[in-house]
C-alpha cells in the first residue's frame, strides 16, 4: 500500500525536494533542445533541389539531359532562378510547375503556413524584378 | 524500501535503484516529451539522462 506523502517526513522532504529539483531540471533541458532542434531545422531543408533541377521534361530530345534551370532559353531567368534561396526555390517551383496547394508543402517541410506563402511570394517578385516587370 | 534509501543506492551505482526512481517519475518524462501533440522519442532520451545526472547531483 503506497503511504501517503504529506511532506513532513524527512524521506517525504528528500522526495519532494528531489522532484522539484528533477522537474526544473527536465523542464531547462526541454527548452535547451527544442531550441537547438529550432536551428537546426532552420540550417538544414530536408530537400534537394537538383530533384527538380533534373526532373526529366517533354522536349528531351531537343534538351538532352539538361536540368530545368538550364533548359530556361531566357538568361535572366536562369540567373535569377539560381541565385534563389533553396528552401524558397523549391516552394516556387512545386507551387508553379506542379500545382501543388501549399498546405502540402508546408506539411513537407515542417514550415508555417505564412512562411510559405512569403517566401513563394518573395520568389514572384524577385522573378519579377530581375525580368524587368517591376517588384510588385 | 523508502525514497531515501533508493536514492543513494541509486547514487553508488545500482542499476535497479535507478530504474526504479525512473519508473518513479517515467509520467513526468513522458509528459514533458510531449511537443505540439508528439511524442518526441530524442527528447525522451534526453529527459532520461537529465534524471540520471539529477539522481547524481543532488545531495543527500
Amino acid at each position: 500500500m503506497r503511504e501517503r506523502n504529506d511532506g513532513k517526513s524527512a524521506d517525504d522532504i528528500l522526495r519532494n525536494q528531489f522532484t522539484a529539483y528533477l522537474v526544473t531540471a527536465v523542464r531547462n533541458r526541454k527548452i535547451r533542445y527544442l531550441q537547438a532542434k529550432r536551428r537546426h531545422e532552420q540550417r538544414e531543408l530536408p530537400l534537394d533541389i537538383e530533384d527538380y533541377a533534373a526532373e526529366p521534361r517533354d522536349e528531351t530530345d531537343l534538351l538532352g539531359n539538361l536540368s530545368l534551370i538550364e533548359q530556361l532559353e531566357d538568361f535572366r531567368l536562369q540567373q535569377a532562378l539560381r541565385q534563389a534561396k533553396t528552401r524558397d526555390l523549391y516552394i516556387f517551383l512545386a507551387k508553379a510547375l506542379d500545382d501543388r496547394p501549399l498546405a502540402d508543402i508546408t506539411a513537407e517541410l515542417g514550415i508555417g503556413f505564412h512562411t510559405a506563402t512569403n517566401a513563394y511570394h518573395r520568389m514572384v517578385r524577385k522573378l519579377r524584378r530581375e525580368l524587368g516587370g517591376g517588384g510588385k | 524500501m523508502n525514497f531515501t534509501t533508493l536514492l543513494l543506492r541509486a547514487k553508488s551505482g545500482d542499476e535497479a535503484a535507478v530504474e526504479e526512481i525512473a519508473a518513479m517519475y517515467k509520467p513526468l518524462l513522458v509528459k514533458e516529451s510531449v511537443v505540439d501533440g508528439a511524442f518526441d522519442e530524442d527528447l525522451y532520451q534526453e529527459l532520461c539522462l537529465t534524471l540520471v545526472n539529477c539522481i547524481h547531483r543532488i545531495s543527500v
